[in-house]
């Protein structure tokens, strides 16, 4: 039956859906895409693999398929020669480890078969994590198992072992004494390593003539420096976002890369329980912000805003709240000179400053990570004004007080140039690639007579320093690690170097002449620390626990320094005029250290539904202005470079403000990250390190396709996504059950009854943030191959799961956006399963749509057929390209599936089955609540996923149906789906009502 | 169709008349019966009961477990514990041939391979009997706890001197014990008693659903129960 095509048409109520422009404007191209389950063309094999190919390809499978006998190949049992202890075959060991990133440290659980890690959770005991995970941490096992990491030292190209390196360092080490350490320069990452801070110190003290450097492309440097401006010192700030009523974020994404976003998400979450909490208790969120973040989307208020505007901002914050009687002290006549913002600026500013007034010492305000100094000792004023110091925020110690940042780096290329630096050890990092654009230091590198670059790959740096070293990942090595509120854990090794490689403190260890192991150097550090009389055993509850315990550092007294702080803000410059572009590190690559990571690479960004590769993210009148459409490349220039790079016309991007993201376009990645997407650091100078004014933009003509989702698997525009606001919900709660009118339900067929357990996963969207997590962690959990940037433009990405981001309302250029995952319902009455012509998708008892892949025939009827566009088909063999050392990563509770296969959500049953032969065995006739927790529950932030018995009236689950917000998708169809979700409320402030 | 008659040039491009009678015949008594041949052949001689059954690969060490677990009586679970703990079974580590052949027979040939192994760290490449497909998830413990012994799927490997599959491990095989497990279940710490009749000491089915210990015993028939 053919029908008609699905046209968008926008409401009058403003409660319009759309996922993209084109759905917006009603485009062509969009209707036709919408109409099909698969694209035009979507078995073909790709465009590389050519006709010759496919024979040679053919001629092999037959070759292979002539030789196999009757039987199936021998295999053969190779068990241990002595069994390692605890150790059973079949069953998962965990281990609590911890990871740096984001410049904090997340507490880990990671899964361990037999000795291979496979799946990282986080450890519900660390603060930082609290069980939870992101999509970064989640892909991070991947890494370690990269066929392209380095698997030796190398002088130049030339193989060196590790003997050859160890020489080679104590002979550094030695000469640089002799000089007193002249000549020496050893650049690290923002570690937060005590063993690391402890060594280094040791060296420094050693070699009191060798300059020791931090550098990160996402440092908190500005942060620190604010901090040093108000309090006169370098504090970390901690906030505790679920005691806050009132949040305002100035471009701080808090709930993906700022400040310990898990944390904060936790937090957050926290405060929108409106079960708990009633309408009246439930947070409000204000977020500035020039690029649209998730904070931006989950917020209740957003204000789009260039980056360069927000220190004015921040000023007519202050100034507003002084109206309201908050003493500001010195600061207070510092704010008369403020320039003004525009009309919708100053309504948004006054609505936050009365709301942040209403709720003294319960509310929080914020600053990102690239506004300047002077801006964060600003919201430190304003969170000291209003007496939130000591409930919502709290200011601890820093991990140490050495020089770090941009300016650091240029300062030492400078020095690199003029022949004063004759060594140089680079422990991590990349900076041939990241250095601020005016350091020049991949030239300035050239110029060192010997360099020497730790790093797990041979990268852009490794390939221009004289010596390269290759260092062990995180799972592999000892080392120690502080978050941001000073809770310092153990890491510990999951695995042996699977290629040789050594930690930086091993290195630091040979440059001070000794050479002992991580281990020990780790072990030393906290022998030193602990007044325990019996050591052993506390280190062995550290690492089960995987934190010391009380090893949080406690809050400091801070005192209001206004003075200095009103002397930063006259020194702030005016906002300068035209465009700007911002930098932000990128959501699949981080800064780049991610590019060779093929999970986080197809991963569609939470905002742009972009994959593989980055753009310049400008808002549609700026697109509409200059006659560019998406995809178009256009050059950027600014302060005498410029680069080409395509454009992605983001609704809700801040006008005269470019959005760039920071981590491609790297020369010597790997298999996976060669050649994608491109480098934008010749635009980004040490001056203008975050944000970059005066910018060019210049079309092109040339245009390139960019691989981005946002148009497949569309709902075709169909109310699914039901939101409302506090007020609605106050009035009318039951809002989100109100679906189109249909006749009574009744099935042609007999309908089941469930008498055991009945599963269900409920998704709370008004906690749901749309991070990602959940789609890495099912990706992680059950052996999702990638497809590749061509495979994702022709719609065949594999994720099991998928986050719809839609953008409301009629405005192309100012949206508010509700995101919500998408995975298999396990309808009841499952309209996959009444079209299966052989039997592979049928019902569980227990109500799990199954699916026996060694069943499927692969007609893609169910597809077709499943209202939700949930399934997904192989149509090419993306597993067995697998490099042997990659499939150490594969879930062996999980099949991995060939070329031909249907495949969808499981509902994890791997881990039902498990729970319920657990429950046989210790005999219970019932799997207790909370005994099953699905991998994307367990990665999720917010614990907006719930899963367990319907049945079961006590249960988690069950208890989230009971709620008004309950609904459940199309329910007109009688379909009856498993997955329900919980209507999203937001927290409007009255008085911005109409805005 | 129809056959043309002589004169024709065409012809000799014609099936001759008597074609039309005897290729009928030909696919009723010839290929029908081959196509039946086939078919029933390869359901036959194609299916596990006749590729697997009786598969007795040689092993890297003659082990024999009609000496060790027949005559001398080893319990299965001496070196195949992990059977009650986990989804595998697991083929025991050198360590445990060692424990009595540090003392026992430490001069045997056979042994050889045994204590090479112990000696270099290198593990004995045992070669798989009992081989389900890998997407076939069977767990041991989840059946040993309820009560299924060994020899139901194994057969009597105390009287094998060379392991040798004597059950096709099929999927029609499992379902048969999963539609009616309890020709099959005794008392869960009887499952290595290979001696046992199984009939005989199967739980008492007076009401037609397989218990042990009051709880009913409810083996999966759905996709998934193995599959995933």
């Amino acid at each position: 039956m053919k029908r008609a095509p699905y046209s968008h048409a926008p409401e009058a109520s403003g409660k319009n859906h759309w996922r993209s422009l084109g759905e917006l404007h009603g485009a062509e191209a969009f209707a036709g895409a919408a109409a099909r389950e698969f694209p035009e063309g979507a078995s073909e094999g790709p465009s590389a693999l050519g006709r010759r190919r496919f024979i040679s390809l053919m001629g092999a499978s037959l070759a292979l398929g002539g030789l196999v006998g009757c039987r199936r190949p021998e295999e053969t049992i190779v068990p241990y020669t002595r069994a390692p202890e605890e150790v059973i075959p079949g069953k998962p060991l965990y281990f609590a480890t911890a990871l740096p990133l984001l410049g904090t440290a997340f507490g880990l659980i990671v899964e361990s078969h037999e000795g291979r890690p496979t799946k990282i959770e986080g450890n519900p005991r660390h603060p930082e994590s609290q069980g939870a995970t992101s999509a970064f941490l989640q892909a991070s096992v991947l890494d370690l198992y990269d066929p392209d990491r380095s698997d030796s030292p190398r002088q130049g190209a030339e193989k060196r072992t590790w003997n050859d390196a160890t020489a080679l360092l104590r002979k550094v080490g030695e000469e640089a004494k002799a000089k007193s350490g002249r000549g020496l320069a050893i650049l690290t990452e923002a570690h937060r390593s005590p063993t690391l801070a402890s060594l280094l110190t040791e060296l420094g003290k050693a070699l009191p003539e060798a300059r020791i450097v931090r550098y990160e492309p996402f440092g908190r440097d500005e942060a620190r420096e604010g901090a040093r401006v108000a309090f006169g010192r370098p504090l970390e700030t901690v906030l505790d976002l679920a005691r806050a009523k009132v949040i305002v974020t100035l471009d701080a994404d808090l709930l993906a890369v700022s400040g310990s976003p898990l944390k904060q998400a936790r937090g957050f979450a926290a405060g929108r329980d409106i079960e708990t909490l009633g309408t009246a208790g439930m947070n409000r969120l204000y977020a500035v912000e020039s690029a649209f973040s998730i904070t931006g989307a989950a917020a209740d208020h957003r204000l789009r805003l260039a980056s360069r505007l927000t220190p004015r901002l921040a000023l007519a914050l202050t100034r507003e709240l002084s109206k309201h009687g908050v003493d500001f002290g010195e600061l207070g006549p510092a704010l008369a000179s403020t320039a003004g913002l525009d009309e919708r600026a100053e309504r948004m500013v006054k609505a936050i400053a009365a709301d942040l007034a209403a709720h003294r010492g319960e509310g929080l305000v914020v600053a990102g990570r690239g506004q300047p100094a002077s801006v964060h000792a600003v919201v430190h004023a304003l969170n000291l004004a209003l007496g939130n110091v000591g409930k919502t925020v709290r200011h601890v110690a820093a991990f140490d007080e050495a020089p770090s940042g941009p300016a650091k780096v240029v300062e030492l290329a400078a020095a690199m140039r003029a022949g004063e630096v004759d060594t140089l050890v680079i422990l991590g990092g990349n900076p041939a690639y990241d250095a601020p654009a005016d350091s020049q230091f991949a030239d300035a590198l050239g110029k060192v007579k010997l360099s020497i670059h730790l790093a797990t790959h041979r990268d852009d740096t490794g390939a221009r320093a004289t010596w390269h070293l290759n260092r062990a990942h995180a799972l592999e090595s000892w080392s120690d690690v502080r978050a941001e509120d000073g809770t310092a854990s153990i890491i510990q090794p999951l695995i042996a170097p699977i290629f040789g490689g050594r930690t930086e403190h091993e290195v630091v260890d040979l440059l001070l002449g000794r050479g002992r192991k991580a281990y020990e150097l780790v072990r030393a550090t906290w022998q030193g620390a602990s007044s325990a009389l019996d050591f052993d055993k506390g280190f062995r509850r550290a690492l089960h626990d995987g934190l010391w315990a009380e090893s949080a550092s406690p809050s400091e007294e801070v005192r209001s320094r206004f003075g200095d702080i009103a002397r930063a803000v006259r020194a702030l410059p005016a906002a300068a005029e035209g465009v700007e572009i911002t930098f932000h590190p990128d959501p699949h690559v981080y800064d780049g250290r991610f590019a060779n990571n093929g999970w986080l690479q197809e991963l569609p960004c939470s905002m742009h539904k972009l994959t593989w590769g980055n753009a310049a993210a400008i808002s549609p009148s700026m697109a509409k202005e200059h006659g560019i459409e998406d995809g178009d490349i256009v050059t950027l220039a600014a302060a005498g470079a410029e680069i080409r790079i395509p454009v992605l016309v983001a609704p809700g991007q801040a006008e005269g403000s470019i959005a760039l993201t920071v981590g491609y376009g790297r020369r010597h990645v790997g298999r996976v990250g060669t050649g994608v997407g491109t480098d934008v650091h010749p635009l980004r100078a040490s001056g203008a390190f975050n944000i970059v004014t005066g910018v060019i933009l210049k079309k092109t003509g040339e245009h390139t396709t960019l691989a981005r989702t946002q148009e497949h698997f569309t709902m075709e525009g169909r109310n699914v996504a039901r939101e409302g606001t506090a007020e609605e919900f106050a009035k009318h709660p039951k809002f989100a059950k109100e679906g189109p009118e249909h006749p009574p339900l009744l099935s042609l067929w007999k309908e089941r009854s469930y008498e055991g357990q009945a599963w269900g996963l409920n998704i709370d969207l008004n906690t749901c943030i749309g991070c990602n997590a959940c789609v890495t962690a099912c990706q992680a959990e059950n052996n999702i191959p990638i497809v590749g940037a061509e495979g994702v433009a022709d719609s065949r990405e594999m994720h099991w799961m998928r986050i719809d981001r839609y953008f409301t309302g009629n405005e192309a250029t100012e949206p508010a956006t509700i995101a919500q995952p998408m995975l298999c319902s396990h309808c009841e009455n499952a309209p996959c399963e009444q079209v299966c012509p052989v039997g592979a998708t049928t019902h569980s008892p227990e109500g799990l749509n199954d699916m026996a892949y060694n069943r499927c025939i692969g007609t893609k009827y169910c597809a077709n057929n499943c209202p939700f566009k949930v399934r997904r088909f192989n149509f090419l063999d993306y597993t067995s390209g697998i490099a042997e050392i990659g499939k150490m990563q594969i879930n062996p509770d999980v099949t991995v599936r060939s070329r031909g296969v249907m495949e969808k959500c499981t509902f994890c049953v791997q881990r039902i089955n498990h729970a319920k032969i657990d429950a046989k065995k210790a005999g219970q006739d019932h799997v207790k609540d909370g005994a099953i927790v699905t991998a994307c529950q367990q990665a999720c932030p917010t614990q907006a996923i719930r899963f367990g018995d319907l049945n079961d009236r006590s249960s988690k689950v069950a208890r989230r149906l009971e709620s008004p917000r309950m609904y459940r998708l199309l329910e007109e169809l009688n379909i009856k789906p498993r997955v329900s979700y919980l209507a999203r409320i937001k927290n409007l402030n009255p008085a911005l009502e109409g805005a | 169709m129809h056959c043309a008659s002589g004169g024709d040039p065409m012809a000799r491009y014609l099936f001759p008349r008597w074609s039309n009678r005897v290729v009928p015949m030909a696919i009723v008594f010839g290929l029908a019966p081959m196509a039946a041949a086939a078919t029933g052949g390869l359901y036959y001689y194609g299916g596990n009961k006749h590729l697997e059954v009786g598969y007795s690969p040689e092993q890297p060490v003659a082990y024999s477990h009609k000496l060790h677990a027949g005559d001398l009586g080893l319990d299965c679970r001496y070196c195949h514990g992990n059977a009650e703990r986990s989804a595998k079974a697991s083929v025991p580590p050198t360590e445990t041939c060692m424990n009595c052949h540090a003392k026992v027979r430490t001069d045997s040939l056979k042994l050889l391979p045994v204590r090479e192994s112990f000696a270099t760290d290198k593990p004995i490449p045992w070669v798989r009997v009992h081989n389900l497909p890998d997407y076939a998830y069977f767990d041991h413990s989840a059946h040993t706890t309820v009560g299924v012994a060994c020899v139901s799927c194994h057969g009597r490997v105390d009287q094998m001197p060379r392991v040798k599959q004597t059950e096709p491990l099929s999927m029609g095989f499992c379902l048969d014990c999963h539609r009616d497990p309890a020709p099959n279940l005794r008392d869960p710490s009887l499952v290595t008693k290979m001696d046992l009749d199984v009939k005989s000491s199967a739980v008492s089915l007076a009401t037609g659903v397989a218990s042990f210990n009051g709880r009913t015993v409810t083996p999966p028939l759905h996709c998934s129960g193995c599959h995933r």
